[in-house]
């Protein structure tokens, strides 16, 4: 079930980003966030370099290496913030992104991204914008892109969305997040009190109101 | 699924001087006349129509050496012999000869004198499968005939060209298909049942690795000298997932990359060893549709002797998501042409019609270009085929021929033409979206079912029925594909509806004609419109891809290769619950649990639907145990 964002027209007027969940009882206690939207100039930061797409999605044995970036341009970030008690034991995080376009990049840090240095805190990314497009009947983009990340225990998580071309720009894409407490998908077990609404400063810096708020459910 | 990075038809080449003849000299063909009726128009241009009338009047000339070749072999052994091909094979065919090629001879007997004689030609036999008949033999091409001339071989063909229908980490599959819950909830885990896997390779170093990292059990064990060689290991991914699936299971490995008779004696290998569950996710391009060859006998061999054997539907697209590759039908006579040849005879043949409404035409176009080479089967008996049928390929426009096989079926063939592009071994020149395949046969051939397959390729007119060969077999559990993820909700249980099966996951039903032995099913009966063979369902079931596997390469791992080793890895949970469970008692319970996706009902895109390990275990502990 998705949970789909909007922003409020008030908050966004002050250059700061709220986002409001339409809440309903998530279906597992596994789900951390469910984002649809866009990476509009209007709530994201500008960007003057990005990291390099190098095919290689991060997985909870650490295929991927850091990339590196590419050394310039220009483009648009947003990022959303996972608290350790949001996260509670559940280190093993999955993040999910579905955008049949290319110009959509999702990459994770631990505790905060630095727009000046990428390689700071980078935990993983998703190698490669779109959706895949295995074989070749025809290459059609098809089942959304995903990758895993550890987070250290204490830690924050950080999720980045950046453009990777003026087409980034606008461009629809969804966003889930979850977390296990082990390799194995299994849920986690500490549930933290709901939080209130984080109001943030520019900088682009989301607080996801309403993801602790988890049942103690068993996944499906 | 991968396509192997090494392949039998990548010769050696060296350059050797050829007796060409230009193409100005095509200008010495007399144009023919267009003496036909029922003609379509503009169907086969009058250029094409010589050149096919040219290649048919080489054909004419096979001796009966040549005429028990593939066609791409009998006009490769008479360039490397500097003898007449024709001016239109002439044009297609004028790269070097490779130094050796490697061929699937079929014999009355593998007999010491047959290896003795294939030996003295100067060639090496790779394999040798003694009960089947059959021989793997690498060859130098002057010599192809002469091989094929020996009394004891009763063919020499090109082989079928397989494919792979792709710290420790675990398969989103555990939770998709409640596997995770159903082992907690039991306690069956798998143990005391051994799994056999056979797909491209395990290389030991990866196996070795995965032991180490706990992804495969202590016991793992690829057959001696089985493990395939180089290759990308897609072996391993599957392994991974059938652990996952059934962690207490012991897993064995045994490669299908061996040619079709290694592949079928690694089958009954792995049996032999204890397997009672099996699972591979190779195809190989020339299994027939309409009869079981030597790979599905092999299947039929074990799972007599109570193997579950699941195998990959393949990746060739399906009718329900637009993306067939397939055209399956009855003959429908297009037309007669009688095409003068430069010998001063006429050509006579009929071409078939794929399509009457909303326009005639005949030919069919490929809407996409998948891998670069096409089989053409029809519906006569292994072996024994008496119906000469031949394709051809044309270009965009049709005036210009592009590729042709033309073997000949006189009661001793199979009933298969098979054109490659050039740098896999055949003739076709720069294949290309948009060109056109036509089929004609010989005015004496009787109408028969017939069959397109592009590989993985798309067709403008298609049809269902895209899983063939072993992978859809009687005794094969079919499985078809869907992303583990396909809910678009994240890691949860599959719940069917929302479960879309891949776009590529090859589709059924699969049609069947003719029994193992090659006695008919419905004598007299070979066609589709009245009824004739046998209709199987076709996949049986649906499983999780796109997974994560620690296998490089693999990350994540698409294709209904992914999907059969988890639904193996079930049947292994089963298996270790209640051992004394048959075959189709198990099927039953796999079936009617399963999660019905794609259309309402029985389906052939997704089967039956998603395996839900969850309500199956459920079902098969209402068993008594023994």
């Amino acid at each position: 079930m998705k949970i789909h964002s909007k922003l409020s027209a008030g908050l966004a007027a002050a250059g700061c980003l709220v986002l409001t969940s339409m809440f309903s009882p998530l279906a597992s206690a596994t789900d951390l966030f469910d984002f649809s939207g866009a990476i509009t100039a209007g709530n994201s930061q500008a960007l003057n370099d990005r990291l390099s797409r190098n095919g290689v999605q991060q997985d909870w044995i650490n295929t991927e290496a850091y990339p590196g970036t590419i050394g310039s341009g220009t483009f648009n970030y947003l990022t959303f913030l996972f608290t350790p008690a949001q996260l509670g034991n559940g280190k093993f995080v999955q993040i999910e992104i579905e955008d049949p376009n290319p110009n959509v990049f999702a990459s994770a840090y631990m505790n905060s991204f630095s727009s000046s240095n990428f390689q700071t805190n980078w935990l993983g990314d998703a190698g490669q914008s779109r959706d895949y497009a295995f074989g070749s009947i025809p290459p059609t983009p098809q089942d959304p892109r995903f990758f895993q990340v550890i987070v250290p225990t204490g830690s924050s998580l950080v999720v980045v969305l950046n453009t990777s071309s003026a087409a980034g720009l606008g461009e629809a894409f969804s966003l889930h997040v979850e977390n296990f407490s082990d390799v194995s998908f299994s849920d986690v077990t500490a549930v933290p009190e709901p939080t209130s609404m984080a109001l943030l400063g520019v900088g682009g810096l989301l607080g996801v109101v309403g993801v602790a708020r988890r049942r103690r459910q068993r996944v499906a | 699924m991968r396509i192997p990075s090494h392949s039998p038809l990548l010769p050696t080449r060296r350059s050797c001087p050829l007796r060409l003849l230009t193409l100005a000299a095509a200008t010495a063909f007399a144009v023919a006349s267009l003496a036909s009726t029922g003609l379509a128009e503009e169907d086969l241009s009058p250029e094409v129509q010589a050149q096919i009338a040219d290649i048919l009047s080489i054909k004419d000339t096979f001796t009966p050496a040549e005429q028990k070749m593939s066609s791409n072999l009998v006009f490769l052994a008479r360039q490397a012999r500097g003898e007449n091909i024709g001016v239109a094979a002439a044009r297609l065919l004028s790269g070097p000869v490779p130094e050796s090629v490697q061929v699937d001879v079929r014999a009355k007997k593998v007999s010491g004198k047959l290896r003795t004689a294939v030996t003295a030609l100067g060639a090496t036999i790779l394999s040798a499968d003694k009960p089947n008949g059959r021989l793997s033999v690498s060859v130098a091409p002057a010599t192809l005939t002469d091989l094929a001339a020996n009394d004891a071989v009763l063919s020499v063909r090109t082989p079928g060209r397989p494919t792979t229908n792709v710290g420790s980490l675990a398969t989103q599959g555990i939770i998709g298909h409640r596997t995770k819950q159903a082992t907690a909830q039991t306690g069956f885990n798998g143990a005391g049942i051994k799994v056999g896997v056979l797909s491209d390779t395990a290389s030991p170093t990866r196996v070795a690795a995965l032991i180490a990292s706990g992804d495969l059990g202590p016991n793992t064990i690829v057959l001696p000298g089985q493990s395939g060689g180089a290759g990308s290991d897609e072996g391993t991914a599957m392994m991974e997932i059938v652990q996952d699936m059934a962690p207490g299971a012991q897993i064995y490995f045994a490669t299908a990359f061996s040619g079709e008779t290694g592949f079928a004696n690694n089958i009954k290998a792995l049996a032999d060893q204890g397997c009672s569950v099996i699972v591979d996710d190779v195809s190989y391009s020339n299994e027939a549709a309409f009869q079981d060859g030597i790979i599905a006998q092999a299947v039929n061999e074990v799972t007599g002797r109570g193997v579950l054997y699941f195998s990959s539907a393949a990746n060739s697209g399906n009718i329900a998501h637009g993306t067939s590759g397939t055209w399956e039908g009855d003959f429908s006579n297009g037309g007669t042409y009688t095409t003068p040849v430069n010998s001063g005879n006429t050509k006579t043949y009929q071409v078939h019609r794929f399509q009457t409404t909303p326009s005639a035409q005949n030919y069919d176009v490929i809407k996409v270009l998948g891998n670069t080479y096409f089989d053409f089967t029809w519906s006569d008996p292994l072996g024994t085929s008496a119906n000469d049928y031949d394709m051809f390929v044309l270009d965009t426009t049709g005036a210009t021929l592009k590729a042709f096989s033309v073997d000949t079926q006189n009661g001793t063939q199979d009933p298969i033409e098979e054109v490659a592009a050039v740098n896999q071994g055949g003739n076709y020149n720069a294949p290309a979206a948009g060109d056109r395949v036509v089929f004609v046969k010989t005015t004496a051939a009787a109408a028969r079912a017939l069959r397109l397959d592009t590989n993985r390729g798309q067709l403008t007119i298609a049809t269902v029925g895209s899983t063939k060969g072993h992978n859809a077999a009687a005794n094969t559990v079919s499985c078809a594909a869907t992303f583990w993820d396909s809910a678009k909700t994240g890691t949860k249980a599959f719940n069917g509806a929302s479960n879309p099966c891949e776009t590529f996951s090859s589709d059924g039903p699969r049609k069947v004609f003719y029994n193992p032995n090659g006695s008919a099913i419905t004598a007299g009966n070979f066609l589709f419109g009245t009824g004739g063979g046998v209709t199987l369902q076709k996949p049986d079931v649906t499983a999780a891809d796109g997974v994560v596997t620690a296998t490089p390469g693999f990350k994540p791992f698409f294709g209904t290769s992914a999907a059969a080793p988890h639904a193996a890895g079930i049947a292994a949970l089963i298996r270790s619950a209640r051992p004394n469970l048959s075959n189709g008692q198990i099927l039953n319970v796999l079936l009617n649990t399963s999660l019905d996706n794609e259309a309402p009902g029985v389906d052939p895109t997704g089967g039956y639907g998603v395996l839900n390990a969850q309500a199956a275990m459920q079902a098969v502990l209402q068993f008594p145990a023994q």
